[in-house]
């Protein structure tokens, strides 16, 4: 059965493995120190990729082939990702880095020698000939014991320790993931970010009799229905089914053929906004004053709604009288006749 | 149940490379290029397929003028693609340039090591067999995101970090999915969860006992091939061409390569994992009975093996292409809701269910 069969077959010599360490550690090296010399932040995160594929291919020359590939997804496939996806939309300046760079030597220095002191913990007499430190002879040695146990995969030693003894560090990590997920989480959904939201008091003023079920009516008129909810089915009228304004659409429209006595029956199906800008896409038809007073009546409306005070737990969304001057302006085209063969009559949909 | 004895260890040719490894140092090279040259006729029959496939849905009649009934079409595209000139832009940068597209498919190509055509027909039969093509898959992003951000055009660059984040949050239901297989055949080993599958022949495939897993792994790994339905990245009315506007040539090349070889391999997972993988699936019957040779056994089993491989991973292709040529267009939210609010919490309930199933069993 080749469930117990070993990670790999090691048929090198030793010669070989050797070589196989040195191609593998030279760019991890180089690219750990173009890491800091890079100008560019993109591809200081790029030479880490390196770094983490060159420790995967070490960690498989150990024999620990979990570990590598665990290690291939976590650093290359999750962390890089990560830290490519912010740099990437840095505004880059590309460093100069020729200046300035002794400013940083006291520091760097001392924390440089302190990891230099540090590397003769690890390296000894065996590994590097010329050093002049001695390993502990009498101690345990550095062995590789991954090569030795040929009974177990490394998955299933790994396993077999870090949910039975290691069991309640393996839960505290879970945790610590857990925190870092709900920090994300926390920390995205600021007020104060343009997200799309639903604005809670438009959504509860509107009615769904009026918006919705008020394009479904019967062609026979509303004689069978008790209920209404605005004019022009019958019942009392809401905002812009104001009768004023009703009136006011009467009046001014009545050149269209037709428009006028059928008011109702459009007004059910339209709302008025809708009618006003259909009409007044046949401006040429109409006498171009006319539609600036239009507007101006309409104006005239918003105006004395301004007057009112804000109904409480909404924001205040009328129009101050900067912004329906420049309104005002905006719409001048259509009876500016300053303009009329500029480009600004060209963007009039028609 | 293995269909093997010594006879066959001795004829089929990976195993006794081994031994000439030692003599000649190079020749283990050569399963390697025959690996790669089935693998470049396949990707060749792929895109004859899909465009077969694709005119058949469409009711149109597909290639026909490149060699008899089309044949050589991806050759000639090929070909086509490597006269062409070979466009950098002039503020990008140059060198990620030319690398993303060579880092994409350097990952998906390394995928092919461990998917077994038979019992000893593979490249590397590692004891954590799936979980290298798991590791190696998370390279592939890295290459789409230089890919996007060297080419110096904001649509490009866009649609690079689009790729790379479809491509890490498919990641995830497909390797929850693989942790599941994983846990019922007991080890990582391709050959082994090919071998687990094998007792009951056609009941005991792995898609009856991980419904579920069949379908979410059939959707993740179309997300990670950047097919249709998820195929925003190419949207050409959106994107243009997402991370792929700015190549041309053989770069170009280079990614449409990547889309069919990750194809492949997807699907050449779905079988091994799924549906039995090299082994003949009628059930209580060994097919080997029948016939009383013993030394023409071995070559016999291998053409059966890889043949019942391909019809198997023909399937999954079939299903693959006609799902993309009939179904519309996932916008990115949703593709991303999909895979992070739908995709991993069935993969981790699946997950448990495995687990669980497997104490009460044991």
């Amino acid at each position: 059965m080749r469930l117990l069969a070993p990670a790999f077959k090691f048929h090198f010599k030793g010669g070989r493995r050797t070589m196989i360490l040195s191609v593998l550690s030279s760019p991890a090296l180089v690219s750990g120190l173009m890491v800091v010399r890079a100008k560019n932040p993109v591809h200081s995160i790029l030479f880490p990729i390196l770094v983490f594929c060159d420790t995967s291919g070490l960690l498989i020359l150990l024999g620990l082939d979990f570990s590598a590939m665990i290690s291939a997804v976590v650093h290359i496939g999750a962390i890089a990702i990560s830290f490519l996806f912010i740099v990437m939309m840095f505004n880059i300046q590309i460093a100069e880095i020729h200046e300035e760079v002794l400013r940083y030597l006291p520091v760097s220095g001392i924390v440089g020698l302190i990891f230099w002191w540090e590397m003769f913990f690890i390296l000894d007499n065996e590994t590097i000939p010329l050093l002049p430190t001695h390993r502990n002879m009498t101690s345990l040695r550095y062995t590789v014991y991954a090569g030795k146990v040929r009974s177990w995969t490394n998955l299933e030693t790994l396993g077999n320790l870090l949910y039975t003894y290691y069991s309640v560090w393996f839960l505290v990590s879970s945790l610590i993931l857990l925190v870092a997920i709900i920090g994300a989480i926390v920390l995205t959904t600021h007020r104060t970010t343009k997200m799309k939201r639903q604005d809670v008091c438009r959504r509860n003023a509107l009615d769904s009799r009026r918006n919705i079920m008020n394009k479904t009516i019967s062609p026979f008129g509303h004689s069978h229905r008790r209920s209404f909810s605005s004019k022009a089915e019958g019942g009392e009228s809401q905002d812009s089914y104001d009768p004023a304004y009703i009136e006011f659409l009467r009046a001014r429209l009545g050149f269209f053929p037709g428009l006028v006595p059928n008011l109702d029956k459009l007004l059910s199906v339209l709302k008025p906004e809708q009618i006003l800008f259909l009409t007044l896409r046949n401006m040429f038809k109409l006498p171009l004053k006319n539609i600036k007073d239009m507007i101006k009546e309409a104006m005239a409306k918003d105006e004395e709604n301004r007057n009112k005070p804000p109904v409480e737990g909404c924001e205040d969304r009328r129009m101050t009288a900067e912004e329906s001057q420049k309104l005002l302006e905006a719409f001048s085209f259509l009876w500016d006749k300053k303009r009329f063969g500029t480009i600004e009559w060209c963007r009039y949909p028609s | 149940m293995i269909i093997d004895s010594v006879e066959v260890e001795t004829i089929n040719s990976f195993s006794k490379l081994e031994l000439l490894k030692e003599v000649y140092g190079l020749i283990s090279i050569l399963p390697i290029l025959t690996l790669l040259l089935g693998i470049t006729i396949e990707v060749l029959v792929i895109v004859w397929l899909e465009r077969e496939i694709s005119a058949s849905i469409q009711q149109r009649i597909g290639p026909e003028y490149a060699g008899p009934l089309g044949l050589l079409q991806a050759i000639a595209d090929g070909t086509k693609l490597l006269l062409k000139e070979d466009i950098l832009p002039s503020r990008g940068d140059i060198s990620l340039f030319s690398i993303g597209p060579s880092i994409a498919v350097i990952s998906v190509l390394l995928s092919f090591l461990v998917i077994p055509l038979g019992y000893h027909f593979v490249l590397a039969d590692l004891s954590i067999g799936v979980f290298l093509w798991i590791a190696i898959s998370s390279i592939a992003p890295i290459g789409l995101l230089m890919a996007g951000y060297s080419s110096n055009n904001k649509y490009s660059f866009s649609g690079g970090l689009r790729a790379a984040a479809q491509s890490i949050s498919y990641e995830i239901p497909l390797t929850f999915f693989v942790l599941a297989i994983s846990l019922l055949s007991n080890s990582s080993s391709t050959v082994d969860i090919v071998e687990a599958q094998s007792k009951y022949g056609f009941f005991g495939w792995n898609i009856w006992r991980q419904p579920i897993g069949f379908l979410v792994f059939l959707i993740s790994s179309l997300a990670e091939c950047e097919r249709l339905p998820f195929d925003l990245l190419e949207a050409e009315e959106e994107l243009v061409a997402g991370y792929q506007t700015e190549y041309s040539g053989i770069k170009y090349g280079l990614f449409y390569l990547v889309s069919y070889l990750n194809l492949l391999v997807s699907s050449l997972f779905v079988t091994v994992l799924y549906l039995g993988g090299w082994n003949l699936s009628i059930p209580y019957i060994s097919f080997f009975d029948f016939f009383q040779m013993n030394k023409a056994v071995g070559i016999l089993e291998m053409t059966m093996g890889i043949f019942i491989t391909l019809t198997k991973a023909y399937l999954f292709l079939f299903i693959s292409i006609t799902i993309r040529w009939t179904l519309p267009r996932m916008r990115m939210d949703q593709l991303l809701n999909l895979g992070w609010k739908f995709l991993l919490p069935i993969s981790l309930g699946n997950l448990l269910l495995t687990t669980s199933s497997q104490l009460v069993s044991l």
